[in-house]
């Protein structure tokens, strides 16, 4: 797991001084020049980027209450180490959410054999957590969910984003830092444009890209990673002007 | 060159916020221009006072001036959640930091592990933080100490530590005045730190600068956020006056310097009353006076936590 983290190599490139400024007027020119109006405040976030097919509904169901509950054991065992019943650890962590309510309620009213299979099917995602990951040098700064939010031509189009994990020091010149998101599902090819936008958010925020940006799938314990690059960070430049551009166009 | 901003390709930002921090330039504002300030203040709070419910307590903060928070939420009761338990516990954690030269994660676990222990204790308090804190659950307590780790870390890397001098973490500011009892004005000081000002006439001066540190991203009216903060650490000392105050928004890695002067406070203090004069009825907008004012109460460290 920290060698998919950390990469092939431990030298972290230098950081090139004008790449977030340089980004930032890309995505600044790309957008003014699109019609929007005075009072737009478009929103875009990875959903944005990537619709989730129609099985992955936002509706609140078996999956996204997995997936809400694996957020929340993965953010207790990266800062206490350990989960001892995951239905109950992580239903009183969602509980003190009371935006999370609609999906505590689906839980709480699940019973019988759905009940079973969901608890099964958690607590097996639980235990490839918690067998895959190491506990992590508190010296390694790691923290989790982590929100971003970066605002564009005045406010009117707002990147926002949530990191699961970042691990690092802000950058003194040198990239230093690594993302991770995780996912309770399978793999989608849409995950490696998220891991982009995630570096891109992280880019224009810090003035630094991260060097390595990974996705770690708590189904099959298996991570998808890969290094951060100038060419990685101007493809999701050009996807964000084209989803904005697109969106304008749907808009009545 | 020391702007008001910080450079989106300033690296390590923490030296950039640092710069900003501890600029030595800036004309200090003296305790006369602070008089018609402090009158004027508590004029408008004790027209407002008078709309207040008898036996509530209201308390104003930074946020009470953005435009989408109506009365309503201002009377909306206190309970701790992650939210609201985080920056106690990580302010905490970040002085354990400073002393010990631990990390955020450690610091923050003993943070909690000593509040749950008082919080177990037959004698704390029904509603505190220690109290709430030891009725958690794993899975719930666990969510809370990983909100704070983010937010001491956060903190702890903003700025290069070793070029503060007499750095105060956690040093709010609540200024109720005499005439208006049950209205509090609550300033967020997340870090104070004390700063020799050069001046051209009496030679250089100790002041304060002060940093907050934001959610989110910077609103249209976030100079009159930070003034307001200003407002209360100046009505609430005489002593280390503020030159300057620096917003800090961490989830967009934005930063903002205002210089502390008497025409920042000013037009503070007219934010404050147009706020108050749009969520409730009254004589919110008095003219300026300059009446005989009362010393503002002071409760100086209410960011720390009961040791």
């Amino acid at each position: 797991m920290l060698d998919a983290i950390r990469g092939r190599t431990r030298l972290r490139p230098p950081v090139d001084p004008g790449l977030a400024g340089g980004l930032r007027e890309w995505l600044e020119d790309g957008l003014c020049s699109l019609p929007l109006g005075p009072s737009t405040e478009l929103v875009v976030t990875k959903r944005t980027l990537s619709p989730p097919a129609a099985a992955e509904s936002t509706r609140v169901g078996p999956g996204l209450a997995l997936a809400a509950l694996i957020e929340v054991l993965f953010r207790q065992y990266v800062t206490v180490g350990r989960i001892e019943d995951p239905l109950a650890d992580g239903l009183s962590a969602l509980e003190l959410d009371k935006r999370r309510a609609e999906i505590v309620r689906f839980v709480r009213q699940m019973e019988g054999a759905q009940l079973r299979d969901f608890r099964d099917e958690l607590e097996t995602q639980a235990a490839i957590l918690v067998s895959r990951w190491p506990r992590l040098q508190p010296g390694w700064m790691p923290r989790t969910h982590e929100r971003v939010v970066v605002p564009l031509v005045g406010g009117r189009v707002v990147l926002l984003g949530v990191f699961d994990l970042v691990v690092g020091s802000p950058s003194s010149g040198q990239a230093s830092v690594a993302l991770v998101q995780v996912r309770s599902g399978h793999p989608r090819p849409q995950d490696q444009e998220e891991r982009c936008f995630s570096a891109l958010l992280e880019t224009l925020r810090s003035g630094a890209p991260p060097f390595r940006v990974a996705t770690f799938y708590t189904r099959t314990g298996t991570v998808e990673a890969e290094d951060v690059c100038d060419d990685l960070l101007a493809s999701c430049v050009v996807r964000i002007i084209d989803t904005v551009r697109s969106t304008l166009r749907e808009k009545p | 060159m020391i702007t008001n901003t910080v450079s989106p390709m300033a690296l390590p930002r923490s030296r950039a916020l640092t710069d900003l921090l501890t600029d030595s330039r800036g004309t200090p504002i003296s305790e006369r221009d602070l008089k018609p300030i402090r009158h004027r203040t508590e004029a408008i709070l004790r027209g407002w006072a008078a709309t207040i419910e008898s036996g509530r307590k209201i308390r104003i903060d930074a946020y009470s001036l953005r435009p989408d928070r109506g009365r309503a939420q201002w009377d909306q009761a206190f309970e701790w959640s992650p939210e609201s338990a985080r920056r106690p516990v990580a302010l905490d954690a970040v002085r354990t930091c400073l002393a010990t030269g631990g990390t955020p994660a450690d610091a923050v676990r003993s943070t909690i592990d000593r509040l749950v222990r008082s919080g177990s204790h037959p004698l704390a308090g029904r509603h505190t933080l220690c109290r709430w804190l030891a009725g958690l659950s794993l899975g719930a307590r666990s969510l809370v100490e990983a909100e704070a780790v983010t937010m001491a870390t956060q903190l702890i890397t903003a700025v290069d530590w070793t070029r503060l001098v007499n750095p105060a973490v956690g040093d709010d500011r609540t200024i109720s005045f005499a005439s208006s009892p049950r209205l509090f004005l609550r300033g967020r000081i997340d870090l104070r730190t004390s700063i020799e000002v050069s001046t051209d006439r009496a030679g250089p001066v100790r002041r304060s600068a002060l940093l907050t540190v934001v959610a989110g991203r910077p609103q249209p009216t976030a100079r009159d956020e930070l003034g307001f903060i200003a407002l209360t650490a100046v009505l609430g000392s005489r002593a280390d006056l503020p030159i300057r105050i620096i917003g800090w928004w961490p989830q967009c890695g934005r930063a903002l310097a205002v210089p502390v002067t008497a025409e920042l406070l000013e037009e503070t203090v007219d934010a404050v009353a147009i706020r108050l004069g749009s969520v409730a009825p009254g004589p919110t907008h008095p003219q300026r006076c300059d009446g005989q004012g009362h010393r503002p109460g002071l409760q100086v460290g209410e960011g720390r936590l009961a040791s």
